[in-house]
């Protein structure tokens, strides 16, 4: 998958409207100190070169005049059980959500490895169930 | 399309159902022609659920199949539709989505944060509100029943700014007056607040409709 994706192809026409680095590579941004981050060389490579300069998608949620309305809309989340996820006001940290997604791993099996500051992250499906409280049941679209 | 779905679902008629009733409803779907409650939903599933950071103001065919979904109260495997989405974000350049989420695994895995820079949701964007209803061309009538501005060109905003006659420099009546004063701040905000939603509304609209035509002319 992410062999196939690196045409690029979709992302250009999205970043050439918010900036000049169009068809250059990722403006490399070193962290302080690589090894507060990174257990390897590799790892601290592969940040530098595809993810120190990643977007991060700005995080929203639904406030509170949304469910005093009483719209339809918001009962089918509740009902859908997404309200805890959809509601969660975490802050959160730039430089190690790159991180996560620098050595994040996803296996056919849906589970979770990735590594942050020296510490191994493993997350199977329910873990990742207790943390975003997102159903595992139902259909995989 | 999962086969599951594949008997019960129409594009069509899943696309009646998001949009308004006086709209044309041609091959896209632009956000403009939802009803409130679905562009409520849509704009949740494009920024929360499933956030992206193109193609906003349009309903993708996968959109309006999760909308449907949604609508009709059928059960999706979230869990693995967000697991799916994190794995997309591997992609070259791909912006990251999740921030606030990951701080959770972070913290359930004891990943030391004291001393490393964060941020908040900001306060202003991050809340998806009245001001981000307003925005999608929405104002409440008077039955409390959310109408688009579009469909309510019979209905100019009142606008009721006869001048007062002067007060009466009586002693007793300076309550009275106190009260008059009141009542003119008050009618005052409530013409310039419909007056700047109304604008507010019209700017967001062509934000929208804008993001779209450059979509799909890019400068090349």
């Amino acid at each position: 998958m992410a062999e196939s994706s690196r045409k690029r192809k979709t992302q250009v026409g999205a970043r050439r409207r918010r900036g000049p680095a169009v068809n250059e590579p990722e403006e490399i941004i070193a962290p302080s100190q690589p090894q507060r981050l990174f257990s390897s060389v590799t790892q601290y490579e592969r940040y530098t070169s595809k993810f120190s300069a990643r977007d991060i998608l700005e995080p929203k949620y639904p406030d509170d005049f949304i469910a005093e309305q009483n719209f339809e809309c918001y009962d089918i989340l509740h009902n859908l059980g997404l309200l805890p996820f959809l509601t969660n006001r975490q802050c959160y940290y730039p430089e190690l959500v790159r991180v996560f997604y620098s050595n994040l791993q996803i296996t056919e099996e849906g589970v979770i490895l990735s590594e942050v500051k020296h510490v191994k992250i493993r997350m199977d499906i329910d873990m990742f169930y207790r943390i975003t409280q997102l159903g595992t049941q139902g259909v995989c679209f | 399309m999962v086969e599951e779905w594949r008997d019960d679902y129409s594009s069509h008629n899943a696309k009646m159902t998001i949009c308004r009733d006086n709209v044309n409803i041609g091959g896209r779907i632009l956000t403009g022609q939802m009803k409130v409650e679905t562009h409520i939903l849509h704009y949740i599933l494009c920024r929360c659920l499933v956030p992206r950071s193109t193609n906003l103001a349009q309903a993708t065919e996968e959109d309006i199949i999760l909308m449907w979904a949604m609508l009709t109260r059928r059960q999706l495997n979230w869990g693995h539709m967000i697991r799916y989405r994190m794995k997309k974000a591997l992609r070259d350049h791909a912006p990251l989505p999740y921030a606030n989420h990951i701080t959770d695994i972070l913290i359930k895995f004891n990943v030391p944060l004291e001393d490393e820079p964060f941020e908040e949701i900001n306060w202003r964007t991050g809340p998806i509100g009245a001001e981000v209803i307003h925005s999608f061309g929405f104002v409440k009538n008077q039955n409390g029943e959310w109408i688009h501005k579009r469909d309510m060109q019979d209905a100019p905003i009142h606008d009721d700014r006869t001048p007062s006659p002067p007060p009466q420099p009586t002693q007793d009546a300076s309550a009275a007056m106190l009260n008059d004063i009141i009542h003119e701040i008050r009618d005052l905000q409530a013409f310039v607040g419909s007056r700047f939603d109304s604008i507010d509304a019209r700017v967001g609209q062509h934000e929208e409709d804008m993001t779209y035509v450059r979509r799909q002319f890019p400068p090349s």
